[in-house]
């Protein structure tokens, strides 16, 4: 099926394929490297064939819708932020080196895409509704339904700075150690500890600051 | 009391959580033909009109550099009718 023209380049710059097998598999940093199946569609798409980038697009969105659901959980909003990823993930395309899974190199460009995202919202922002700790029902976190916890830990960390949201986000949410943080966040691991230990204090105040009003997370 | 645990197992909740599906292909696809199109139009005009303005800019310049080359100095020019 002949795809269209995105654009008219030359090859990735990326290692052949009949490269050794050892390389194939694991890469510097010893993650797994991309498939042969990504490979093959990340230099089609290089070469401008569009139909290459659609399956990658189809293989990860359903990955990449999810990690946007915890920056935005406006459907319309959510949408286009995985838009902007793959939009995004096109124009870096030529930089990727084949030394992480696709999958991680895609999941870097949505934290930044999230992130900034998170930064355009907190310039626009006017006053943060402090009141929906009160939203939080007396209840155990079992008892809500994955809808619920996942709105209200939304809407609790969404009171604090787009930094210390991301790294809390990333730590209760997706349950990434600090490695990972650092690899997703593009931080040094020191600076992420640091980060997440004042996003923490961030939090207690916060909590502090409404604990007369009862608020049992 | 302030008990990050529970952060965590609110955040093992939501994991449960199914996202809306999203089907972007399209839309992402069309974003970037456009922005390629746009590069495409763009570029080539802008090639031509820079050409062809330095073509026309190219005698200009000559004849300039000639001009510049031929002036004289206006107190040079009354020293040698005071020498005569």
């Amino acid at each position: 099926m002949p795809g269209f023209r995105l654009f008219a380049t030359g090859g990735a710059s990326a290692p052949p394929l009949g490269w050794p097998a050892f390389f194939a598999i694991r890469g510097k940093n010893d993650e797994a490297v991309a498939s042969d199946s990504d490979w093959e569609d990340i230099k089609g798409s290089l070469d401008g064939d569009g139909d290459a980038y659609r399956r990658l697009v189809e293989r990860y969105q359903a990955r990449i819708g999810r990690q946007m659901w915890r920056f935005c959980r406006q459907p319309r909003e959510h949408e286009e932020l995985v838009q902007d990823v793959f939009v995004e993930a096109y124009r870096s395309l030529r930089g990727y080196a084949r030394r992480a899974a696709f999958e991680h190199w895609l999941a870097r460009i949505a934290t930044r895409v999230g992130y900034r995202f998170w930064k355009s919202q907190a310039k626009q922002r006017v006053n943060v509704p402090l009141e929906e700790w009160d939203q939080l029902p007396e209840a155990s976190p079992s008892d809500f339904t994955p809808e619920e916890a996942g709105q209200i830990l939304h809407d609790l960390l969404a009171q604090l700075p787009p930094r210390d949201r991301l790294v809390l986000t990333l730590r209760y949410l997706d349950e990434k150690n600090v490695k990972e943080t650092a690899a997703l966040t593009g931080w040094s691991q020191s600076m992420v500890k640091v980060q997440i230990w004042r996003a923490r204090q961030k939090l207690q105040k916060l909590y502090h600051h409404h604990e007369g009003r009862r608020i049992d997370v | 009391m302030f008990n990050e645990s529970s952060f965590y197992k609110l955040g093992a909740r939501a994991r449960l959580e199914q996202p809306p599906r999203v089907d972007v292909a399209n839309q992402v696809l069309a974003r970037l033909r456009s922005q390629t199109r746009i590069v495409t139009i763009g570029e080539r005009p802008l090639a031509w009109i820079a050409a062809i303005a330095a073509a026309a800019a190219a005698p200009i310049a000559a004849g300039g550099v000639y001009c510049w080359t031929q002036l004289t100095n206006p107190l040079m020019q009354a020293f040698y009718a005071m020498a005569w």
